[in-house]
């Protein structure tokens, strides 16, 4: 089969495809991540590329596409490599680009600009960013890995102790460990014999013990100091962070974040699961991305940690959504998605590293953690282990975590209740015309002239504007409807006396940002249909909250702590999202953030067994509620359509 | 055994509408309705004062309704087609208010202009007495342009002129602002957006006492069940110190249950179903009966019939039992 090469600006890489793939295939190929929120169905027309020469075959007809290619623009997507090289270039507004995501590392602040700390700092109150430097990832758990090293010295056989290598062994380990089940794989029993006698019956074995049950990963002549470390991993549906531990120690070495691969198969767990269900090799795919996601992140951390290897990374610990959770370890998900919802697992298997094609130490143990439901994942339960709130003593809490499936969990102790109110990825900018992630030159906050309608802005780096990020959209929101540009059902006034206010292709619009100044040079606007998309994601997120608190029926005063979780979390301004009805009217100081409170459960469950087995009972304890059944939901979702909300009591010191 | 009467206690109550205003008010009405107040749920008088009758206007058009069924048609033959005549033929019948929908006004069906709307209710309000509700053709640029024409023509009269939605109610909250006349906002079966609705109305300056909720209206068979919650739910919100769901309920019974198949089958085609006027004439008079019972203020009907017994059981419901 000949080939064709496509040559991708302004990067200048270079790849060779067969003809009939199409260019957004093409740039997975050549590692350069290009937006597509619809997952390459045509439709969302975030990927277009500029085809500088060459040509390239539409897959068919679109209005999207005929309306880009008057501005000479070609939908990644939908072009197929044809009978021609291809250079492209891929314009900045359709690059994936370095988006925040915030790591909380021991170096705090890679990733996170000077001006936007700044900002954390002093607008948002978030000094836990710094305490957390020191934050103690055991969280008051012992350190108790879920994978150690034993060292024995056994008794020497001989003539009257004749007992076989692995009876001697196992009797000297049950000492050690009062595990009364302990497994000594085929492969470590081939090399027993000889392996025990290289230093005298000596020997060192690295274990895993969980729930009673000792699993023997390596077994080592003599007594030499063995590095051991670990890695957990959050696997967000947007974002994939890792973080390398010490076991010994305890303590975190490095942490690196990057967005999931898989984000090209679609922005949701719902396209990517229709992906892997529905196209050749789809299953494949997916997995495959995910698994790269991770391996690329731990290359990351051992480049910059030179000291570890990769054989030296013995335990890994993964906390995900349960479709991730599917998606990595290559279960179909299939079902998840069809009525009644239905997951094939909610608790896993542990499988080795080399299964999964992992690149750490290839017998390391990898540990998932258990989902509660379709929609409400092993994230979420890592979250709740993170707070507390399943301890014995825990006051009333409710955990959101703000982001695309807006997993919530309300509940104190022996009882907890969890949703999933699938707020959509309108809040990381996906679905909204000039949206984007928290990434340089994204508008974060603006103020708005009630006389003049004129808007100044604030942008991360300062850079030259080039969309709004998440908190812009909800700053904005708060200061349209504050000027009265729109009502408080998110209608534009469309007579106001001010050229920002105009009638685009596809309804009403108002210019936060004229083309000259931004980075972009189209107008930089919120169309009526974005606030509409906002409205309904911020609705889904109160209902759900609104849901909970239904079913066991408490008041908003009831709750002690809102704990606050993912990447979005850290960017919020709590009094903006009270103000827009996203969140409920309690005191500021209730609120606490705890960022990706997923990642940190999943550190403290890899360095402590007990935390795992915390993990385990909080995942049986979560009672789920299906939101699709009865019309709760429905009711407080169309009431919460309102800015702030159609109960204006319930928000009685919001003056918008 | 000495029986307890359980009674619930409520905070608040519906609001208290008048509609129409005689010479001593600024207008020229003969008479004029109020409606509402009341304290309790429907027709539990020893819970709370209903001190208030429900009440029913017959509906007319502007041009001869060419979708109507024969049995109309036949009973409104001699006057469909003038506002005038058949305005005083519903006075005759018993109409309590005259229900004016200018369906003349509809870009497709006429396309009248704002002053010739305008001249027809001024006609209309000269040839009778009773109070007088005005609907647009449900054209938002059209009814935009009419409302505040008409609303100035008719200033004084305090008309109740429709229908706001959520997504048009701006032109018609001013124009009733300005020329003192109730406003009627319509929402589509959900309670949430009927209570939105009237926030952003009165946010604008209309006051509360000036808003009828037209929750929309299912018939028996089609839905009536959802109206059915709807109203109950909007009159315990409304007890219970909700002052954006304590406006009078307006229903357009007549339009729905004259849609149904069952109003309009002839018995030739379903002879199980019995003879069809008085089919289709119960099939009114229990959606609005039903409709009653859930807290409707006003009904609007179609057929004379159905008037003379809605009225007949809002009569019956009024009489407050010994207990």
């Amino acid at each position: 089969m000949d080939t064709r090469s496509v040559t991708f600006l302004p990067a200048g890489v270079k790849v060779a495809v067969e003809p009939g793939i199409d260019l957004l295939t093409a740039a997975g190929k050549a590692n350069i991540e290009i937006k597509a929120p619809c997952g390459g169905d045509g439709t969302c027309g975030k990927c277009a590329v500029i085809i500088k020469s060459g040509k390239a075959k539409a897959r068919r007809e679109s209005y999207l596409a005929t309306r880009l290619a008057e501005k000479g623009l070609n939908l990644a997507c939908q072009s197929l490599v044809e009978d021609e090289d291809l250079v492209v270039e891929i314009p900045k507004i359709s690059a994936m680009g370095k988006h925040q995501v915030l790591v909380e590392n021991v170096a705090l602040g890679e990733g996170v600009s000077d001006a936007l700390r700044e900002y954390l700092l002093n607008v948002w109150q978030l000094k836990d960013l710094f305490k957390q430097k020191h934050e103690d990832p055991l969280h008051g758990y012992p350190l108790n890995p879920l994978c150690r090293w034993v060292q024995l010295t056994m008794p020497a056989a001989s003539l009257q102790d004749n007992r076989d290598d692995l009876s001697r062994l196992v009797l000297s380990l049950r000492k050690e460990t009062k595990c009364t089940d302990i497994n000594i794989p085929l492969s470590l029993l081939r090399k027993l014999g000889d392996t025990i006698r290289v230093e005298n019956f000596k020997i060192s074995i690295l274990l895993s013990e969980v729930g009673g049950k000792a699993e023997v990963i390596a077994i080592e002549p003599g007594h030499r100091h063995q590095p051991l470390y670990g890695i957990a991993v959050d696997i967000g549906t947007t974002t994939v962070v890792a973080y390398l531990l010490d076991l010994r120690k305890g303590t975190i070495v490095d942490t690196a974040g990057t967005h999931n691969r898989q984000a090209r198969f679609g922005d949701d767990v719902i396209s990517r699961i229709v992906y892997a269900v529905d196209e050749p090799d789809g299953m494949k795919d997916v997995h495959q991305s995910i698994i790269d996601t991770i391996n690329t992140l731990i290359q990351d951390l051992l480049v910059k940690q030179r000291k570890i290897n990769e054989a030296d990374i013995r335990v890994m610990m993964t906390a995900g959504n349960t479709t991730m959770a599917h998606l990595f370890l290559g279960i179909n998900p299939q079902y998840i998605r069809l009525e009644p919802y239905i997951p094939t697992a909610n608790f896993f298997p542990v499988v080795k590293a080399q299964e999964l094609g992992i690149r750490v130490h290839p017998d390391a143990p990898v540990f998932c953690f258990p989902a509660v439901a379709s929609y409400v994942g092993g994230d979420i339960v890592s979250g709740t282990l993170f707070t507390a709130m399943g301890k014995a003593d825990a006051q009333v809490s409710l955990l959101i975590d703000i982001g695309t499936n807006g997993e919530m969990v309300l509940g104190a102790g022996d009882w907890l209740v969890t949703c999933s109110c699938s707020a959509g990825p309108a809040f990381e900018g996906s679905g909204i015309t000039f949206g984007m992630r928290a990434m340089h030159g994204a508008i974060e906050h603006m103020q708005i002239n009630p006389e003049t309608y004129e808007v100044s802005y604030a942008t991360i780096n300062n850079g030259r504007p080039l969309g709004i990020c998440g908190t812009g959209l909800i700053d904005g929101l708060a200061k349209l409807r504050r000027t009265g540009i729109i009502d408080r059902a998110g209608k534009f006034q469309t007579h106001l006396p001010t050229p920002r206010m105009r009638i685009g292709e596809v309804g009403p619009e108002f210019v936060l940002v004229w083309a000259a100044d931004t980075e972009i040079d189209r107008d930089i606007v919120i169309s009526e249909a974005d606030v509409k998309n906002l409205l309904r994601a911020k609705g889904a997120v109160f209902a759900g909250i609104r849901t909970l608190l239904n079913v066991v029926g408490f008041e908003f005063g009831s709750i002690e702590t809102v704990y606050v979780a993912g990447g979005f979390g850290n960017y919020l301004n709590i009094p903006d999202a009270i103000a827009i009805g996203l969140l409920p009217d309690l005191p500021v100081e209730k609120y606490k953030f705890i960022g990706n409170s997923s990642a940190k459960g999943a550190c403290m469950a890899l360095l402590s067994a007990e935390a795992w087995a915390e993990a385990q009972d909080v995942a049986g304890k979560m009672t789920y509620i299906e939101l699709s059944v009865g019309n709760m939901f429905m009711d407080e979702f169309i009431s919460s359509l309102f800015i702030p909300h159609t109960d204006l009591t319930l928000f009685p010191n919001v003056d918008l | 055994m000495a029986t307890n009467i359980l009674k619930e206690k409520y905070s608040s109550k519906i609001n208290t509408v008048t509609i129409g205003a005689t010479k001593e008010q600024g207008g020229t009405r003969t008479s004029t309705v109020t409606v509402g107040g009341d304290a309790s749920a429907p027709f539990l008088h020893y819970e709370g004062e209903i001190p208030l009758k429900p009440v029913a206007a017959l509906e007319i058009q502007d041009i001869a309704p060419t979708d109507w069924d024969p049995i109309l048609q036949k009973v409104y033959a001699e006057v469909s087609g003038d506002p005038v005549t058949w305005a005083k033929k519903a006075v005759e019948f018993g109409a309590d208010l005259i229900y004016l929908k200018l369906a003349g006004s509809h870009p497709d069906n006429g396309d009248k202009s704002p002053e010739e709307c305008a001249k027809i209710v001024k006609d209309v309000l000269a040839a009778v007495g009773v109070p007088l509700i005005v609907v647009g053709s449900g054209v938002e640029e059209k009814d935009n342009a009419v409302w505040p024409v008409v609303a100035e023509a008719a200033a004084g009269e305090n008309l109740v002129i429709g229908s706001a939605q959520q997504e048009k109610y701006k032109s018609l909250a001013a124009a009733c602002m300005v020329y003192k006349h109730k406003l009627l906002a319509l929402s589509p079966l959900d309670i949430n957006i009927c209570k939105q609705l009237n926030i952003l109305i009165t946010e604008m300056g209309l006051p509360a006492e000036s808003i009828l909720i037209d929750p929309s209206t299912a018939a028996l068979g089609y839905g009536i069940e959802y109206t059915y919650s709807i109203l109950e739910r909007g009159r315990l919100g409304a007890l219970q110190g909700d002052k954006m769901l304590a406006m009078p309920v307006l229903l357009q019974i007549g339009y729905e249950a004259w849609r149904s198949k069952e109003a309009i089958a002839p018995e030739e085609d379903f002879p199980n179903w019995g003879n069809q006027e008085e089919r289709a004439i119960l099939w009114e008079a229990v959606t609005a009966a039903g409709l009653l019972q859930g807290g409707a203020n006003i009904a609007v009907l179609r057929h004379p019939e159905s008037l003379r017994l809605l009225k007949k059981n809002s009569e019956e419901l009024m009489v407050k039992p010994e207990l």
